[in-house]
């Protein structure tokens, strides 16, 4: 109950914060620009042609699915960044603390909260998308919905990252550290590629290795492959995708992943002096 | 009947890049159930940090306190104790009943009694009316009752007030004072760190004095501020040979219009001087012991202290 307590207290709080309404806008305008970028019905060449048109509404969804893994991460980042730090700064979290609550409440109610806010996010637009391909052109992509939850679990894994750093790292500090995390392991597949290009054993190592230092893009990956299929994904991506194929089971290690930073974050704040400085 | 708090040996260290800085030295203290006690000293002398390791916001370098029996480490108690901290930050977002109602589910109350407890400690800080108000509407002075209100709201055996006036005018003080009283009548025990030491005198048994980190003094209120060795003297007809008399008696005479202050060494010159105005044939109309007031005491101890840690061969 405390913890539900925190939680619908972080998710009321969050909500309402400038960064989750810009988001919000941001998501809207999102939405209804998306179909102009790619057009759900493959540009009208697909009309009658019921597996070519299911074919285009998965190449649309896909497409509207990498942009909202794109923003969703962002958003996560940006509305957890000061989750824990802040409230140690502001001196708000003193009288939760001085209550009969434990401190790995406090941080399974600030990331509940977190989750379910993002989570929420992340499958309402989703939702809007397969009904806006579902209504335009008539095909129902049910394999949406497991690359969906592929997204919705980046999205959980980007808010439970920046928890754990925001129990001892300012705003601006964890921002740098969790974006260049982001830029770093989504760039990966560039040394991956060079270092297969030029057979370099060192290089295609590397790659492999950091890219477990966050599998969020591996997972993005990923749901790119349930939506479409492997082939198509090599089709559209080129040969530079194609050398760093998303590995099944990278949505098992996400999921330990991210309890792993939540536990990171509980074992940080339950050691911690809480006092601003 | 254990002691409402037991303090043993509490220390907190900070590590600066300047070397440790002691900002709780060896803290020893007991608070029986039911007073009301007064924890004094100057900025800087350690007395929020005290609060906030009793309250477990931060880690104590050394030592153990119990709070009503039990560990710091033992969360239930804190369902017993309310905690209202110095310069308290609000989520001013919320309305007043949402807040309280907030802080009353970490109690773990459930939905009726939070109800019940929200009027309740509303009413008791005087702010039912702004039960629908949101707190950024509210004044200095109303948020500190607030402040107040979630403190209380789990009806706490044992209440940690840090600075809990600062923020009030005079009214509102006398409304908080109001209210320690009779939540010491109700049988709570009140730990009120506060600067205001009129307050302190007004509402306390007993007071502990802290400078520099340690504790310097211990008291009832009623010997600290006990009688000074001073006197007022009104009297009628007092010759210059009693005067003189007087004079060699008391350690300092000071003649202000229409009366004598002395002050003696010891407090049984006192009589001594009454007897010998009185046998002089003069007319004593007042003779009224001055008390030395907390604050002149509050002072005394400070200087005392200092003057103790400044004498030589005091380190080892």
């Amino acid at each position: 109950m405390k913890t539900w307590a925190l939680a619908r207290f972080t998710f009321r709080e969050t909500i309402r914060t400038r960064t989750m309404i810009a988001g919000l806008v941001i998501s809207l305008l999102y939405l209804a620009l998306v179909p102009m970028l790619s057009s759900p019905s493959g540009g009208g060449a697909v009309i009658g042609d019921a597996s070519a048109k299911t074919a285009a509404g998965r190449d649309f969804l896909a497409f509207a699915l990498g942009g909202l893994n794109f923003i969703g991460m962002f958003m996560a980042i940006f509305t957890t960044l000061g989750a824990v730090y802040t409230e140690i700064e502001r001196g708000t979290i003193v009288t939760i603390i001085s209550k009969p609550v434990s401190r790995w409440q406090v941080i399974a109610g600030k990331w509940a909260g977190h989750t379910l806010l993002m989570g929420g996010y992340v499958m309402l637009m989703g939702v809007a998308l397969w009904l806006s391909v579902a209504v335009g052109s008539g095909t129902l992509v049910w394999r949406f919905f497991p690359a969906l939850l592929l997204v919705c679990l980046n999205v959980i894994t980007m808010v439970s990252l920046t928890l754990a750093f925001s129990t001892f790292l300012p705003v601006v500090a964890n921002a740098i550290f969790v974006f260049l995390i982001m830029v770093f392991t989504s760039n990966l597949r560039i040394i991956n590629a060079i270092g297969q290009t030029s057979q370099s054993i060192i290089l295609t190592s590397i790659a492999n290795v950091f890219r477990m230092m966050l599998p969020a893009s591996e997972v993005s990956d990923l749901s790119s492959v349930v939506l479409m299929g492997e082939k198509r994904v090599a089709e559209l991506s080129g040969a530079e995708a194609a050398a760093f194929t998303p590995r099944n089971w990278s949505f098992l290690y996400e999921i330990l992943y991210l309890a792993a930073m939540v536990g990171l974050a509980v074992w940080i704040f339950r050691k911690k002096d809480l006092k601003s400085a | 009947m254990p002691a409402a708090i037991e303090i043993d040996g509490l220390t907190k260290i900070y590590r600066t890049s300047d070397g440790d800085v002691k900002a709780v030295d060896s803290l020893d203290l007991q608070v029986e159930e039911g007073e009301v006690f007064g924890f004094l000293g100057p900025n800087g002398a350690g007395k929020t940090t005290t609060l906030q390791m009793l309250m477990s916001v931060i880690f104590p370098t050394a030592g153990d306190a119990f709070l009503l029996g039990k560990p710091l480490t033992d969360q239930g108690v804190r369902e017993r104790i309310g905690f209202l901290p110095e310069l308290f930050q609000f989520h001013t977002y919320l309305r007043a009943d949402e807040f309280l109602d907030f802080h009353a589910r970490l109690y773990g109350m459930p939905a009726a009694d939070r109800d019940l407890r929200v009027g309740e400690a509303l009413d008791l800080v005087g702010l039912s009316e702004n039960r629908k108000s949101r707190l950024r509407t509210f004044s200095k002075g109303m948020l500190q009752r607030i402040g107040i209100a979630q403190a209380i709201i789990n009806r706490p055996k044992l209440l940690f007030l840090d600075e809990p006036t600062s923020a009030l005018d005079p009214m509102g003080r006398r409304d908080v004072r109001d209210l320690i009283l009779s939540l010491r009548d109700a049988g709570t025990t009140v730990f009120l760190n506060s600067h205001l030491l009129s307050e302190v005198e007004m509402t306390c048994s007993r007071v502990g004095i802290l400078n520099d980190g340690k504790l310097v003094r211990v008291s009832d209120l009623d010997s600290l501020v006990e009688p000074g060795h001073t006197v007022e003297v009104r009297a009628v007809g007092i010759d210059d040979e009693t005067m003189r008399s007087i004079e060699e008696l008391a350690e300092r005479v000071e003649r202000n219009d229409g009366y004598l202050l002395v002050t003696v060494k010891e407090q049984g010159m006192l009589s001594e001087l009454a007897r010998l105005i009185i046998d002089s044939g003069a007319s004593l109309t007042e003779f009224n012991p001055r008390q030395v007031p907390l604050e002149e005491a509050f002072m005394r101890v400070i200087a005392e202290s200092r003057a103790e840690a400044d004498e030589p061969g005091d380190e080892s």
